[in-house]
């Protein structure tokens, strides 16, 4: 390392230190040594990033060291209701008259209308990234320069802003994200358009457009667009028109993590546009490895939704290898059922839940090669609801994927055993078979209370007598035939191997299977 | 059919390797080569790059000989190839767990043969080693030696990065 060429440690370093945060991995990597110090301080590729909260006199010694190379303006105090002050809009008017020079722009802080008038109203030939989600607190649009360099990256908050949908600055985008936008949206036409001229695109995230209109004007069909580098799509609010264009048009064999506007019985209509939610099941939703359905009895709804971790698609060079996991491997969220009626009662939500199973999550997902959790649950232990049998066998008849299932807290584990325990004759073709439920099931969690802790075990361990050997030696159910005649679709079975048990954070009791010594404690 | 045209390409130490003209001509500097010499049977002599290193440059060259060649300004100060910093393909991965003289005997072979590509595998893979270790636990993951006095480290810890000029 000590003898390589000054250039080579540059190339090296240009893709250490990024151009956010630059600071930080700056001042660390320019202790190293003199060879380092000497080529982060000579570079002014390393010294980009202009933050308008830091010190006048940090401003000054960038602008010493890095005199016309690109500029990355930064407007995000740590408190984002924080307004400029005056030294802040001294070094506004610094960078402003270099705005020529300017490769990004981010405004996550209070915006005044002198503010903006310096910053977005001004010529941005070379400008790639524009960002801007901070409150304006002006009065009237906002106009963004037509003319210059076309963005990889638009990012929109609420802010009335006069961008150009149609124009040259918004083709060949790698990331959209457009929240609100209060100055004008696209017509579905130019949202077309500028997915079209963006074959890169990786992230498209529109959220919290014009208020939902069911009746809207026909729109002509367009045609594919195909974004292979697509691995995050994420519409909330969004009318279905737009939606519709991307359901029936979007081809992104690659997409890794989906959110989708709340599923309302309209989806299930065949006149309704969104009607058309199966195309996702065959196109992005076909990529996700795995999801998770959530049943609670306490509100009878059902979810299905990506695993424990929040929507994050902003990319960032310092995310960690956690966060990149998280970003990238678990992907589907999905919001709860409203009640039609506007009426949040369980019981008429129970049979909503029924049609969810039958109508969305059998037909859209039985022939998915893809790993599910289910997860029975209650949320309020004091509510109970007439009959959830039968919501949790629908449940279990029609997710034969489940891999993994998870009893909850104040879900009585009695109600569901049971179900584990005896063949249900399940509808194959023409022909009624009696098959085990679940038959993938590799992990059960039981969460109960210690008073039932032993009614509950005695439970699992007729399941384990009854089902266990089936399990082990391979199940023999009407999907496993199926597969040997050759027209199953379902994965072959697999073993169960882990059963815990515990309440709350208490030490579970867990059962392991053991080839040589059956199931035991451990 | 007739075959593919063919160069050979010969290392500092003396061995010599027959690629197809379409693998070798993903470094530039042989392209040019070639382009300023013409086709001959003579071997192209690389005198800074040796056998082993060659052999596995050309592994990546015979893997990636379809690619798209990267375009003129793809370089680390663009802002899409510094985001991308940690993103290195699977089999690019796999290809350059090598050791760490190894690692950089590639990224300097790739740097002479214009192989940019190639180039940015690796150093993306040093960066990659860097990204969250401290000054101390980089010069010891690359046996730098810490030049500073200890006068220079007390004045660089209270430093203030914007007042000095150098």
């Amino acid at each position: 390392m000590d003898t390589i060429p000054t250039e080579i440690l540059l190339h090296i370093l240009g893709f250490s230190i990024p151009y956010k945060r630059q600071r930080r991995v700056r001042k660390s990597l320019s202790r190293v040594c003199h060879f380092w110090r000497t080529a982060i301080y000579g570079n002014p590729l390393f010294w980009t990033e202009v933050r308008l909260h830091r010190s006048i006199e940090e401003l000054q010694g960038l602008l010493r060291r890095n005199p016309d190379g690109p500029l990355d303006i930064v407007w995000a105090p740590s408190n984002s209701s924080k307004f400029i002050n005056n030294a802040g809009m001294r070094k506004v008017a610094m960078i402003s008259p270099q705005s020529h020079r300017w490769r990004s722009l981010v405004l996550a802080g209070m915006i005044s209308h002198e503010m903006a008038a310096q910053l977005i109203d001004v010529p941005t030939p070379r400008l790639i990234n524009l960002n801007i989600v901070g409150f304006y607190y002006g009065h009237g649009k906002l106009a963004f320069s037509r003319a210059g360099a076309a963005l990889r990256e638009l990012t929109l908050g609420r802010i009335a802003l006069d961008i150009d949908w149609e124009g040259p600055r918004l083709t060949g985008l790698r990331y959209l994200r457009v929240h609100g936008p209060t100055g004008g949206e696209p017509t579905v036409e130019e949202l077309h358009a500028i997915l079209s001229s963006s074959p890169g695109l990786e992230i498209l995230d529109l959220s919290y457009w014009s208020f939902m209109v069911y009746y809207e004007p026909h729109v002509k069909e367009l045609g594919p667009v195909l974004l292979p580098s697509l691995t995050t799509l994420a519409v909330k609010e969004v009318p279905p028109r737009f939606l519709r264009m991307l359901l029936s048009c979007v081809q992104a064999p690659n997409c890794r993590y989906i959110r989708l506007p709340t599923i309302s019985h309209v989806l299930f209509q065949d006149n309704h546009p969104l009607g058309e939610l199966g195309k996702l099941c065959q196109g992005p939703l076909s990529t996700i490895p795995r999801l998770l359905i959530c049943y609670d009895r306490a509100t009878e709804t059902c979810t299905i939704t990506h695993r424990g971790t929040d929507f994050e698609p902003q990319p960032d060079t310092r995310e960690s290898p956690v966060k990149l996991a998280k970003r990238r491997g678990i992907y589907l969220r999905t919001e709860r059922i409203p009640d039609p009626s506007g009426h949040d009662i369980p019981q008429l939500n129970q049979a909503r839940v029924r049609i969810f199973i039958q109508e969305f999550i059998q037909p859209a997902l039985r022939n998915l090669k893809i790993e599910i959790q289910l997860e029975l649950r209650n949320i309020w232990p004091q509510v109970t609801s007439p009959s959830p049998k039968s919501v949790v066998a629908e449940l279990l008849l029609h997710v034969p994927q489940v891999k993994h299932l998870r009893i909850c807290s104040h879900f009585d584990p009695m109600e569901v055993i049971p179900f584990l325990s005896v063949c249900q004759p399940i509808q194959t073709g023409a022909k009624l078979e009696l098959c085990w439920l679940v038959p993938l099931m590799e992990t059960l969690t039981v969460a109960c209370d210690p008073k039932n802790q032993s009614a509950v075990l005695e439970s699992l361990n007729n399941m384990i007598s009854k089902r266990g050997s089936h399990v082990h030696r391979g199940v023999t159910t009407a999907s496993r035939q199926a597969n040997e005649r050759g027209e199953g679709t379902f994965q072959p079975p697999r073993a169960l191997k882990h059963i815990v048990v515990q309440y709350r954070n208490e030490v579970p009791t867990q059962m392991q299977w053991d080839s040589t010594q059956g199931w035991r404690t451990c | 059919m007739s075959a593919a045209p063919q160069v050979t390409l010969e290392s500092s130490d003396g061995e010599k390797f027959k690629v197809d003209k379409e693998v070798a001509e993903r470094s530039v500097l042989i392209k040019n080569m070639i382009e300023d010499v013409g086709e001959s049977d003579n071997p192209i002599p690389l005198p800074n790059v040796n056998a082993s290193v060659l052999k596995k440059v050309l592994e990546y060259c015979e893997h990636h000989r379809g690619d798209p060649l990267p375009a003129a300004d793809a370089d680390p100060s663009n802002d899409d190839n510094r985001k991308r910093a940690t993103e290195i393909s699977d089999w690019d991965q796999k290809f350059i767990q090598v050791d760490q003289e190894m690692l950089f005997e590639i990224i300097l072979a790739a740097n002479y043969m214009d192989i940019k590509p190639l180039l940015d595998v690796g150093c993306k893979t040093v960066a990659n080693m860097i990204k969250g270790k401290t000054p101390e636990e980089i010069r010891k993951l690359f046996n730098i030696v810490n030049d500073f006095t200890p006068e220079e480290e007390a004045q660089i810890k209270k430093e203030n990065e914007w007042a000095e000029d150098r």
